[in-house]
């Protein structure tokens, strides 16, 4: 294993040592600082830094340029090799992987170029003695064939979908499910320029064009045949299976997209955004006859007039909950993680976090809530990976956007620290109301105090413009709050249920017997159904 | 100034016990550091005092320069403030904020009655409109966390205070210790001094900039919420609009930050108690009005009742503020120097004498200047400047070593002789910013505050030349010539259009045409040491001749107009060689022993290209979409920058000689026969399906895809010497058991031009740029030369039956 540092001649040594310091200087004055809520998420999760930008320039800085003699590891992709080996992918098109990552302090982390000339890989898998990755324009199959450490096999797994030149055509994945499949998912182009133009198609009805599949998710079979599955997708950055190996995308909020949402990518959905329906026309398209798209309206108003129009498992209420999602993973640790076993984890872009989803499913369809998790990350969380000790490496680059954290890129990792939070678990749809699993016993006496709970419920508008205001509020009266035997369970029967509408609950004054206050008073969940 | 101290040091001894005292007094910075330590005469402060006090806002007076301060803006009161801390406040402003200048108003009333009218005030205030809050939203640009001001850091907040500028005015915390200044002993000694000339004298240290008490905080964990302060913070103007506290320009977070330093951790929501009951709201309105409120606080729909003329009043007078505290006047604890620099401004402000004066302008800058406390920063003709104690809070970003220089805030001594009017305009409006690595940030004041500053600041300083001592620009200039001395000197220490040297941090010049008059910029260059003390900025003109005697003949006057001149066009000129190759040190793919390929976008091999440079300096770029190799070329190579860390991912363009060009359309086809045409389509319509590539051990990639009969390896290396490259294809039927029995029959097109000309037996020579061969073919196997309208092409047909190998080769 060869380590990055590249041997140091004199003259650049002087140079190097001063950005160490300054590095460390940084360290110490800026990224570290928590934040309010980190400081007590910290006792339950900390955060281990193994790497940060050193730039000199603020990462929102207009030149911003990577340090010198630096490795820039905007992390744009995670895959876990072994007990001691990360494979990250980078924006500039690198494969490193990274050894000696679990250490404490991470000192001795190694790093070691794998793979290059891939053309801002976003995703990366690990599938027998390969990696895989999404490109601009292909799902590449990177191999060591010779044995020399360094990849020198490139098969295109998959390839096809147009690639106009716009710069936010970027296609993420690949993501393997339940039955074998690889995923991927595609950006839609924002204003094309007259040359990426010609590369697209068009439908003149409903008057949009895109380049071919742009906006779908689509799988490539354990054959290798591409297929398209779903579209209406604006920018799709996260991609995860859940613990049936369903697979689902996380959106982000924009036009036709009230706020950011969780959505089951399945055969013929259709989620939101209409320019991806330029494709729709395409023999191999599992969308038909859409002719008009009901803007302006309400979503649940939407939903009722378009038939292929799906409802997103989850919304994430604008900056609540996150204001640009990225990656989904999986909590298959077993408890080493903590008490979130099954549930998913949602990276967040600008505001450096991560959230948490639990999903149930009613009638067939998922539908769920969402909580705030971790914040404080040093930059953009953009990728997400278990290690193989059960914590969490977060994979950080805010290139080309910006983010609460204020370093360009790096990579931490969230370790447990074994202390149970004191949380609300999992919030479950009911005929009349909800009902909450706390991580804990409550206080009974507390807890079933109606006072304790105000729920309101909104949706959003389905519309053309940027992003939708919270709509068609209603504050809905708690009629009773009963606590189960255990004492982990409170059933709140509410008046009022709305399907199709967020429903969200704010906690106040419940307590666990040792006298916490919940870490995450809030819970939003994305009433689709009433059971 | 020192005749001053030296003249009126019988004074002192009063004085000095006044400033000590004066603790609950109100404090007016500039009246603390200079007319109370003897720099500026008693009537200077008095005339401070008027409008600080905002004794003007009662007795008026027509001259501008002693417009009152005035108080708050009061709406939305009940949201800021804690309705507990308020009503003290009201009942003894002094007590609850020490040195603040809001006088006692309640005084005069019968003690038992006092905390009812304060009640009855503060429900009276409640009612008043909330003014739109500030509007803050969180982008992708400017991320926002959710209920921001309740995540703010204490101990980064601690850091900012210290550092953004705050305790230029404000006073710093005892715990804080600054990280990187280092002070002399001498200024270490001087930070100790009190408010003692005579001791400063014996330090010979009369000109370093006195100390001053800091502008009072008071504790504001009792006044404020932690959104209210936080809000105050991002936007002190909307609710003080004197600017007297300046907008720091704050992000959200640090302003949350911040206010969570200020509060120490103890924040809460605001708390207002007071529930509106009518009978108590009218109550205090009827007290609002009785007590004149709206004097200082002005309140739509009330209308203040006048008080005498400030020119009208007489020192005297039984009946005054001045005197102690009396029944229905504001008391103000003034202390013995306060008052007596107000009654000598009152005395020689009898009526008719001085309404002839005619303000001079520098006095009218001075006046300014002491108002907004600019001289807390900033030092101008000697007076003012960082105070000693507040000294090692001044810090440069990321303590890079700049000296002094690049932390304390710039001196305005000369200020408008440096720099054009607009630019100073913009500057006093918080638009422009130039020194990015001072910590501390110039704050905005409000246009209203400043009034006509930067055109006094250039009146005055303009006007104090003496003829002859400044020149213009002077000689023919040569832009170019420009180039080459910003790049002998210039760039080592300065970025240029955003552009650095590893390690330069300083002033960006690309705008200085914007800032500086060329006059002040010549006689800079020849001595800059004469125009900023202190200066790090060498000279490149000793002794008036220039270091650089080649160039322009080591003519000075050229060799400055021309730097001028490229600063002045730089938008359009390259820059200086250094930075040039800095930059494409960073960016430029040079291979050197091994190729390297690049996937990118590409103008001619589209959005799909997959280039492969070699260090023998020819290059090739292959097109994955249409499946075919698009172009080559010699020389430099790509430059990656827009494909590693352009956002908008712009095309590479090859860098080397104008590029040969391979045919378009794919490399092999079934035709009919020997007439039929080239296929139009390319890539998965034409059949193809491009499979990626493979590295050998040299790092040369050999391209993998499938024809609809072939599977095809094809691989590019340079011939000898990179006079072109060598071209390898590999072939191989699909069904090989057939293709034994019945060889596929597909034409490969080597070459298409408007003009090919036969090169021997295996080759031609197309457009007269390049040659193609396909050594070993014999006549019959070498094809048609076909004319498809104006273009000529070279198709060779082939007979596979098994793995076919073939080597073409393009030398230009």
């Amino acid at each position: 294993m060869v380590n990055a540092q590249p041997a140091l001649d004199g003259r650049f040594a002087r140079l190097v040592r001063c950005f160490l310091i300054i590095g460390l200087m940084l360290a110490t004055t800026g990224f570290t600082v928590l934040r309010g809520n980190a400081a007590q998420e910290q006792d339950y999760y900390r955060l281990v830094t193994i790497t940060t930008s050193q730039a000199l320039t603020g990462s929102r800085a207009k030149k911003w340029k990577p340090p010198p003699r630096e490795l820039v590891l905007e992390v744009s992709g995670l895959t876990v090799l072994d007990k001691q080996r990360l494979a990250v992918a980078i924006r500039k098109g690198e494969v490193w992987i990274l050894g000696n990552v679990y250490e404490e302090p991470p000192s001795r982390v190694t790093y070691h170029r794998f793979a290059s000339a891939l053309h801002e890989p976003l995703g990366l898998l690990r599938r027998g003695d390969a990696l895989l990755t999404a490109q601009r324009s292909e799902v590449t199959q990177m191999r060591d064939v010779d044995g020399d450490q360094v990849a020198d096999e490139y098969l295109t797994v998959a390839k096809g979908w147009g690639v106009t030149g716009n710069y936010h055509e970027y296609a993420f994945g690949p993501k393997i499910d339940g039955a074998g499949n690889l995923w991927i998912t595609l950006n839609l182009g924002l204003g094309l320029k007259p040359d990426q133009r010609n590369r697209t198609i068009r439908n003149p009805q409903l008057g949009v064009s895109q380049g071919k599949w742009r906006g779908w998710g689509l799988k490539i079979t354990p054959a290798g045949k591409l297929v398209p599955v779903c579209a209406g997708m604006r920018s799709p950055s996260g991609i995860g299976a859940n613990a049936a190996g369903d697979m689902f995308y996380t959106d982000q909020q924009g036009n036709w997209v009230g706020t950011n949402a969780l959505h089951h990518m399945r055969q013929g959905a259709f989620f939101h955004h209409p320019e991806a329906l330029a494709s729709m026309q395409l023999p191999e398209s599992p969308i038909r006859d859409i002719h008009q798209i009901p803007a302006g309206v309400s979503f649940p108003e939407a939903v009722r007039r378009l038939e292929q129009l799906k409802p997103p498992a989850v919304w994430f209420p604008y900056r609540k909950v996150g204001q640009s999602p990225t990656d989904i993973v999986l909590d298959d640790t077993g408890g080493k993680f903590g008490p979130f076993s099954g549930q998913l984890f949602i990276g967040e872009f600008t505001l450096s976090s991560i959230s948490r989803v639990f999903l149930e499913k009613v009638d067939g369809e998922y539908q769920g809530a969402c909580f705030p998790f971790r914040e404080g990350f040093a930059s953009a969380v953009l990728r997400m990976a278990f290690g193989s000790d059960g914590s969490m490496f977060a994979g950080l680059s805010n290139r080309g956007w910006s983010s609460l954290g204020t370093a360009s890129y790096g990579l931490q990792r969230i370790v447990w620290t074994g202390r149970q939070p004191f949380e609300i678990q999992e919030m479950r749809a009911l005929p009349d109301g909800f009902e909450l699993l706390f991580t804990k016993p409550v206080s009974a006496s507390i807890a079933s105090d109606v006072a304790r709970y105000k729920m309101q419920s909104y949706t959003y508008r389905y519309q053309p413009q940027y992003g939708s205001d919270e709509i068609l509020r209603r504050q809905l009266p708690i009629q009773s709050a009963t606590v189960d035997a255990e004492r982990r369970r409170v059933r709140l029967r509410v008046e009022g249920l709305r399907e199709l509408f967020v429903h969200e609950l704010h906690i106040t004054g419940v307590q666990s017997d040792e006298g916490e206050m919940l870490l995450h008073p809030r819970a939003y969940y994305t009433l689709n159904r009433i059971p | 100034m020192a005749v001053y101290l030296v003249g009126l040091l019988t004074l002192l001894e009063t004085s000095q016990v006044a400033a000590v005292d004066g603790a609950e007094s109100p404090l007016v910075a500039g009246f603390d550091r200079f007319i109370r330590q003897q720099v500026l005469p008693s009537e200077v402060g008095g005339r401070l005092l008027l409008s600080e006090l905002s004794c003007t806002a009662c007795h008026r007076s027509s001259r501008p320069e002693l417009a009152p301060k005035r108080g708050p803006n009061l709406a939305g009161v009940s949201r800021r403030l804690h309705t507990e801390w308020l009503q003290r406040f009201l009942l003894n402003p002094q007590k609850v904020k020490p040195g603040t200048t809001m006088p006692g108003m309640l005084h005069s009333l019968a003690a038992g009655e006092r905390p009812q009218v304060a009640r009855a005030l503060a429900a009276f205030l409640a009612t008043l409109p909330v003014e739109q809050p500030l509007k803050l939203l969180s982008t992708g640009s400017a991320p926002l966390a959710n209920a921001f001001w309740s995540k703010g850091d204490e101990q980064r907040g601690r850091r900012l205070f210290h550092r953004v500028g705050c305790v230029a005015c404000h006073q710093v915390d005892a715990d804080y210790q600054s990280e990187k200044v280092y002070l002399s002993d001498r200024e270490k000694r001087l930070a100790e001094l009190k408010f003692d000339p005579e001791e400063r004298q014996e330090l010979e240290a009369v000109d370093a900039p006195q100390p001053f008490r800091s502008v009072p905080l008071g504790r504001l964990s009792a006044k404020y919420g932690e959104q209210s302060l936080t809000y105050f913070l991002l936007d002190p103007l909307g609710v003080r609009p004197a600017g007297r506290m300046p907008n720091l320009q704050l992000e959200p977070a640090e302003a949350a930050d911040i206010a969570t330093f200020l509060l120490r951790g103890d924040s809460r929501e605001v708390i207002w108690r007071e529930p509106s009951v009518p009978d108590l709201v009218a109550r205090g309105e009827r007290w609002f009005r009785a007590l004149n409120c709206a004097q200082c606080h002005p309140l739509a729909g009330i209308v203040p009742r006048p008080a005498r003329v400030l020119e009208m009043l007489s020192v005297d007078a039984a009946e005054s503020c001045l005197a102690e505290a009396q029944q229905g006047l504001p008391d103000f604890p003034l202390d013995s120097v306060q008052r007596e620099a107000l009654r000598v401004v009152l005395q020689r402000r009898q009526p008719g004498q001085d309404t002839a004066v005619k303000v001079d302008r520098s006095i009218s800058i001075t006046a300014k200047l002491l108002k907004l406390n600019c001289f807390a920063c900033h030092e101008r003709n000697g007076m003012g400047g960082v105070g000693p104690r507040r000294w090692p809070f001044f810090e440069t970003f990321n303590h890079v070593e700049l000296g002094d220089e690049g932390r304390i805030p710039p001196s305005l001594t000369g200020v408008g002789r440096k720099l054009l009017v607009p630019w100073m305009q913009d500057v006093l409006a918080g638009q422009a910013r130039v020194r990015f690595h001072l910590m501390a940030r110039m704050p905005r004041f409000g246009k209203a505050n400043l009034g006509d500053l930067a055109n006094q600041f250039a009146t005055v300083d303009r006007g104090n030349l003496s003829r002859g001592k400044e020149r213009p620009l002077g000689g023919p200039s040569e832009v170019s010539a420009g180039r080459t001395l910003l790049d002998q000197g210039c760039v080592q220490c300065h970025p240029l259009r955003g552009e650095w040297l590893p390690g330069v941090m300083g002033v960006d010049l690309a705008d200085l045409q914007r800032r500086l008059r060329p006059e002040w910029f010549r006689a800079f260059l020849l001595d800059p040491a004469a125009l900023k003390r202190g200066t790090r900025m060498p000279t490149f003109f000793p002794q008036g001749k220039s270091v650089n005697r080649q160039l322009l003949e080591g003519d000075v006057e050229r060799q400055i107009a021309s730097i001028w001149e490229y600063l002045k066009t730089i938008q359009d000129q390259p820059l200086p060689e250094k930075l040039v190759t800095g930059k494409a040190l960073n960016f430029d793919l040079e291979p050197r022993k091994r190729p390297i390929v690049l996937r990118t976008f590409m103008e001619r091999a589209g959005t799909h290209a997959i280039a492969v440079g070699f260090p023998a300096r020819v290059h090739v770029a292959f097109d994955a979409h249409q499946v075919r190799v698009v172009e080559a070329w010699r020389g430099k190579f790509l430059n990656a920058h827009g494909t590693w860390f352009d956002r908008f991912v712009p095309p590479a363009r090859p860098l080397g000689d104008p590029p040969v060009l391979f045919p378009q359309g794919v490399p092999l086809a079934v035709l009919e026969n020997a007439t039929a045409a080239w296929p139009s389509e390319t890539g998965a319509l034409a059949g193809y399906r491009f499979g990626g590539y493979r590295l050998d051990r040299q790092g040369v990639p050999t391209f993998l895809y499938r024809t609809p009969q072939l599977r095809v390896e094809e691989r590019f290396v340079p011939l000898d010497g990179g006079r072109g490259l060598r071209r390898l294809l590999k072939m191989t039927p699909f069904d090989s058991k057939y293709a034994e029995r019945e060889p596929v029959q597909v034409w490969l097109r080597l070459a298409t031009g408007r003009a090919l000309q036969s090169q021997g037996p295996d080759g031609y020579q197309i457009d007269g740029r390049w040659t193609v061969r396909l050594p070993g073919l014999t006549q019959a196997q070498r094809g048609q030369i076909r004319q498809v309208g104006e273009q000529w092409e070279w198709i060779v047909p082939l007979k596979v039956n098994a793995t076919m190998m073939l080597q073409a080769s393009y030398q230009w």
